[in-house]
């Protein structure tokens, strides 16, 4: 099992590598540079100009400046924001707390939401109810996150005036809207997810042995079927925490929510490369932590899982 | 016989699958009568309707598609047909239990064997978790698995040590009423024997009733004290070991005979039943195996033949037995 968390931390490096030298040549290849927005205008001549571009040391080619990067990051160095001069960890990090109380407040909206619908779908499959909870559900995904958030803020922040509009707050209120925007954006791959999981679990033989038992049927669909299905499940949600701790810039923008999806944003309109880059590379090694830890609950769902992963350290 | 309680009564159980605007008749008219301590054999071949009728005594048939109508079907008493579910799940896995035919996929593959048998004791009996599970271990050890494994999981068990495992949660509570749905037909003939030994020790220790679903006639000739012959959904010949075995009366019983491979005549090919048996959409008005039998007349195609008393042991369901001198061939040679 540790060979196999070792194994994925190490295939960490050629991805954030990827990732990092993937946003340098997107920033480099963008209209304009961070010398062009700070000086935008300022009464400058170009000569003036090019000496600011000189001393950032921006002129130098490209691999030289991503090499010099790389270099940093590697001792932890992760550079400073050209815009605000502020460590980009600092920035990132004081940005981050926020991010994962959004990031989890949605995902329990979505696990509250979908896995009661989708079981249920399951039980009732090819019923008016299941095709109803189906559109439902995936009304949630076609529905731009902007104007769910919009349309939630108009019914409850106006006309209800039963919660705040902005997410910026730190009492509990603050956080309804956004995690309730987000979750049903995550709820139809969820509930669909959940939905094929116990369609398949269902017609299991050892559901019928539990009947026979005399088990109740709650039980029999909760604990019996739920945990056999939990393995795709747990997948869908995580993928989407996973997803959800990059921070969902469209949501953040729509509630003035301070996550780290509105600094990267914030970095790319103002072409700053090293904060862009530090906040990509930080959100693609918590991606890859959180879906790390996915696979590793697959162990305690999934007794044959946990033998998989046994078996693997012991063979090499 | 009759002094003894009757475990299990089933009258006139038929049910059907409602599929598609199709309606598939699995089960037809069938009545079992089962006292305690005695083994029923279910015999018949694969469709006949054998797991429907051990399914429907647990009112376990998925409805829809399933219709069950009955006169009755009681299990110790309880009238399992009008309990409601809450009823029902306090009958099962108490007063009778199933195993089932596939031990590979009987078991949850996300519980530990211990765990699994321990929730039908905890179900069912005023234990703590402690209790119950030093029970669930006595189960394992009855069935000859060391209580060490209780812990592993059903991967971790070979197919004949599932069924067992299976044995072991049907058996947990003691019920009156065991049915065993070709409890070795999954399992090699090593195996076999094992399970079948151990089934019959478990039946005189508690003196459960059992039914025992099979093709197998060695099977019910070794564990039997009834048999039932059942074809395209009927019970089509009934009555007690000895006088099916050495009585013969249906057709299809001695074609089921026959095709028993001949320990004394090596050099003899196998006798096959020809034909298949009909489609459960559309079961023939008359005798349902009028097609495979040789005896058969265009009577036997018309009309349904009524259920005929050879002796107090035995019915028979065969309209030629209505002509006086009409005799099988295997009870020609045996008489």
């Amino acid at each position: 099992m540790w060979r196999y968390i070792v194994k994925r931390i190490l295939m960490l490096i050629p991805v954030v590598i990827g990732a990092s030298l993937l946003v340098f040549c997107v920033m480099n290849l963008s209209k304009g540079d961070v010398v062009s927005v700070i000086t935008a205008g300022a009464d400058m001549t170009n000569e003036q100009i090019e000496a600011v571009r000189e001393a950032m040391g921006l002129n130098r080619p490209l691999l030289v400046r991503y090499g010099e990067y790389l270099f940093g990051m590697l001792r932890g160095d992760f550079g400073k924001s050209a815009i605000s001069n502020e460590p980009v960890l600092k920035l990132f990090f004081t940005r981050f707390p926020a991010t994962v109380k959004l990031a989890i407040a949605s995902s329990i909206v979505n696990i509250v939401l979908s896995i009661p619908l989708g079981i249920f779908s399951a039980r009732h499959q090819g019923s008016v109810a299941d095709n109803a909870a189906m559109v439902f559900a995936l009304m949630g995904l076609s529905m731009p996150a902007f104007w769910l958030g919009l349309m939630l803020m108009v019914l409850f922040c106006v006309n209800l005036q039963w919660l705040p509009a902005t997410g910026g707050g730190t009492d509990f209120k603050s956080i309804i809207l956004p995690a309730v925007t987000m979750g049903i954006g995550m709820m139809a791959t969820t509930t669909r997810t959940t939905r094929s999981a116990m369609l398949d679990v269902l017609r299991q033989d050892y559901l019928r042995t539990a009947r026979a038992k005399g088990v109740p049927e709650k039980k029999v669909i909760n604990l019996h079927a739920l945990k056999n299905a939990m393995i795709p499940i747990l997948t869908t949600v995580g993928t989407q925490l996973a997803k959800a701790f990059g921070g969902g810039a469209v949501i953040e923008m729509v509630f003035a929510y301070p996550g780290v999806g509105k600094l990267l944003l914030d970095a790319i309109n103002n072409r700053d490369t090293t904060l862009a880059c530090g906040c990509i590379v930080l959100q693609t090694t918590i991606t890859v932590v959180v879906l790390l830890i996915v696979d590793i609950l697959y162990a305690f769902v999934d007794p044959r899982v946990k033998a998989q992963y046994a078996k693997g350290g012991k063979k090499k | 016989m009759e002094t003894k309680n009757t475990v299990l009564d089933i009258e006139n159980l038929s049910v059907e699958f409602h599929v598609d605007g199709e309606i598939a008749k699995s089960v037809t008219d069938v009545t079992i009568k089962l006292h305690e301590g005695t083994t029923l054999g279910l015999v018949g071949e694969t469709g006949a309707g054998k797991t429907t009728t051990a399914l429907a005594a647990l009112n376990l048939i998925q409805c829809p598609p399933g219709v069950i109508k009955a006169d009755k079907i009681e299990v110790c008493g309880n009238d399992m047909l009008h309990a409601k579910q809450h009823e029902l799940e306090k009958i099962r896995g108490k007063d009778i239990s199933m195993i089932f035919q596939d031990p590979m996929t009987s078991l949850n593959p996300v519980f530990d064997v211990g765990t699994q048998i321990q929730e039908s004791i905890l179900l069912h009996e005023k234990l703590s978790r402690e209790e119950a599970w030093e029970k669930a271990m006595q189960m394992l050890e009855l069935v000859g698995i060391p209580r060490e494994r209780g812990h592993e999981y059903p991967h971790q068990f070979s197919g004949g040590m599932k069924q067992r495992v299976v044995i072991a949660i049907s058996l947990a509570c003691t019920p009156k009423v065991l049915i065993a749905d070709e409890p070795t037909t999954a399992l090699d003939v090593t195996i076999q024997a094992q399970v079948l030994e151990m089934m019959k020790e478990l039946r005189d220790k508690y003196g459960t009733a059992m039914i025992m679903i099979t093709h197998d006639l060695g099977i019910v000739a070794e564990s039997c004290d009834y048999v039932a012959v059942m074809y395209a959904g009927r019970i089509i010949e009934y009555g007690t070991l000895d006088e099916i075995f050495n009585n013969t009366r249906h057709p299809y019983t001695e074609g089921l005979f026959n095709s028993l491979p001949n320990i004394h005549n090596r050099v003899g090919k196998l006798k096959p039943i020809p034909g298949m048996m009909p489609d459960p959409r559309s079961i023939p008005e008359g005798c349902a195996f009028a097609d495979r039998c040789p005896y058969a007349t265009d009577e036997c195609r018309r009309t349904l033949p009524e259920t005929l008393k050879v002796n107090d042991d035995h019915v028979v369901a065969c309209l030629r037995y209505n002509e006086p001198d009409f005799m099988i061939e295997r009870s020609r040679k045996n008489g």
